[in-house]
């Protein structure tokens, strides 16, 4: 019998993520560390119960770098493209190959667990295009599906949603990108049922499991 | 057909006929749009002057979609023959007059709606419908404000994305809608872009739950619509734990839904979302007038009275406190499957 998926409440996500920073800035574990340094909690300005996880981080665009390779199809004539990006030869080479990232953990009141939301611009201001945050640093090579992409959004072939798309962001209401949900709960259930020595509360556990969970395909590293 | 004010409606029982009623007439909403083009932006030689296209749009319908329509009324009076070649549609994005981002990605009456509950209370009292004037540019999309370019195609990705959640809310899975054939979503989307009530409820009605049909009593008249009580006392409990309660009809049941799917919206404001079951712990319906007051309590002290500090607007109409979350979400949400209750401050109509 497979474990039940892992969900939490609002209110266990805050108790949760603000114990989580705490750990992570009073020094804890290497690998807790890593995946949560520099995240600070902030308060919606006027409503309360609305908190999320931010940070901002510097990416690269990975020039020079070998990026993965991709199999999709192109979502408006179908033809099935298999990518191979040799990073010398990207012809927008744009001088600064640093992006900004702003990252967020935000509860997600329709399927219970937290969300990573994120936007990603050029130092010049412009957002990336989906095709370009797809190269640079902030996935990992390599572990994503195949999938049909569009301007607005990253759709893996299995899958009745969009592994990427945009959406505003549940507090800010400001537009950006998100890894939709849906396969989270049950992924960090699976894990949750495997751990032998839970560190702290249950929903704590669930935090760091979720982080795990999605560092496998985000580089969470700072 | 502006249907912005209080419908009267007659007390109603849940019956079939009144359940149509009711989403016949939130399909069948528009409300008042006044989409100027940017000067600046017109080709040369167009018929300066006339670029001001009014119109009562769906509420349930999207800016994208009104793009065609838009460009169509461009080529015949405003541009020359030159112009209509030289304009991408790609290009084109709306502003509101008074300088903010429009969500182009949300139902049009939900635009309106936040728009009116966000005005100060004189101003919202005006005695007809205050047409929402939109600023539409047609070239050099600001790319630090927008994410994307409002694209039908885009626009349809996060419409289908909202009636996947609705569905997940309702139901814990999205089984029901990824049971539709692909045909079939897509059926629902032509439904939209087509405005066709037909189309879409021929297929939405296979995932929309229905108040349950055996409805007891009744409620009197009261000036804005009835939504009658559902009374159906059917318990949230799943149907497979109820002997004998495996029928289509209370599977599908309003009452039978783990949540409505229901957003707050605050003037200015953030959107507040939570989990909405639709019989409370004491056996009683969730009325909207305890929902507002558990997330709301200052603005809405405990019902059964309507507050004197703030009011709450579902599709453009000021919505009783005893309100039926149940029904609202079977009756009265918008097409992406989610009831939008707009609060404002003050008194209706101011």
């Amino acid at each position: 019998m497979s474990p039940p998926p892992a969900h939490l409440t609002r209110s266990e996500f805050e108790t949760a993520s603000k114990a989580l920073v705490d750990d992570a800035r009073e020094g804890g574990d290497a690998l807790a560390q890593r995946h949560l340094r520099e995240w600070s909690w902030v308060e919606h300005a006027s409503v309360s119960g609305l908190g999320y996880l931010s940070r901002t981080v510097l990416l690269s665009r990975r020039p020079g770098c070998r990026s993965y390779e991709l199999g999709f199809t192109d979502g408006l004539d179908g033809e099935a493209i298999l990518e191979e990006e040799d990073g010398a030869t990207l012809s927008d080479a744009d001088p600064s190959d640093t992006v900004v990232c702003r990252q967020y953990v935000v509860y997600s009141p329709t399927y219970q667990v937290p969300v990573f939301y994120f936007t990603i611009h050029a130092s010049n201001g412009a957002p990336l295009s989906l095709e370009d945050i797809l190269r640079s640093s902030l996935f990992r090579p390599d572990t994503l599906p195949p999938s049909q992409i569009t301007s607005f959004a990253l759709s893996p072939d299995s899958s009745p949603f969009p592994l990427l798309s945009q959406g505003d962001h549940p507090t800010l209401g400001t537009p950006s990108w998100y890894v939709h949900p849906c396969e989270t709960p049950k992924a960090v259930g699976e894990i949750l049922a495997e751990v032998q020595r839970p560190q702290g509360t249950a929903t704590k556990e669930l935090m760091r499991v979720w982080f795990a969970v999605l560092g496998g395909v985000v580089d969470l590293r700072p | 057909m502006s249907t912005y004010g209080a419908r009267h409606a007659p007390s109603a029982f849940s019956t079939p006929a009144s359940i149509a009623l009711f989403r016949r007439l939130t399909w069948e909403g528009t409300v008042p749009l006044e989409i100027r083009v940017d000067g600046k932006e017109l080709p040369a030689n167009s018929n300066r002057g006339l670029e001001c296209y009014f119109v009562q749009a769906p509420r349930v319908s999207y800016l994208p979609l009104l793009v065609p329509e838009v460009r169509q009324f461009l080529m015949d009076v405003v541009f020359d023959e030159n112009g209509g070649r030289v304009v991408k549609e790609e290009e084109w994005w709306f502003e509101r007059e008074d300088g903010g981002l429009v969500k182009w990605h949300w139902p049009i009456g939900l635009i309106y709606d936040t728009y009116t509950t966000s005005l100060a209370p004189a101003a919202a009292a005006a005695a007809s419908p205050v047409p929402l004037k939109l600023v539409l540019h047609l070239a050099s999309p600001p790319t630090d404000k927008l994410l994307l370019q409002p694209s039908a195609d885009a626009c349809k990705q996060a419409f289908m994305g909202q009636l996947k959640e609705a569905d997940f809310l309702r139901w814990g899975s999205t089984k029901r809608m990824t049971g539709l054939r692909k045909q079939e979503q897509d059926g629902i989307w032509d439904g939209i872009k087509e405005h066709n009530f037909d189309t879409y409820w021929r297929i939405a009605s296979k995932i929309t739950p229905t108040p349950s049909p055996n409805a007891q009593g009744g409620r009197s008249p009261s000036p804005a619509p009835v939504p009658p009580s559902s009374a159906s006392m059917v318990h949230t409990r799943p149907p497979s734990a109820e002997p004998g309660a495996g029928s289509d009809a209370n599977r599908d049941a309003a009452t039978s839904v783990r949540s409505v799917p229901v957003r707050i919206y605050l003037p200015d404001g953030p959107v507040l979302q939570d989990l909405v079951p639709p019989t409370l712990d004491d056996g009683a319906p969730h009325i909207l007038g305890r929902f507002l007051h558990s997330h709301l309590p200052l603005l809405f002290p405990a019902p059964p009275g309507p507050s004197e500090l703030a009011y709450a607007v579902v599709q453009g109409v000021l919505c009783p406190m005893d309100a039926e979350m149940a029904w609202l979400g079977a009756c009265m949400a918008g097409a992406d499957g989610w009831v939008s209750v707009c609060v404002g401050i003050g008194r209706f109509g101011g």
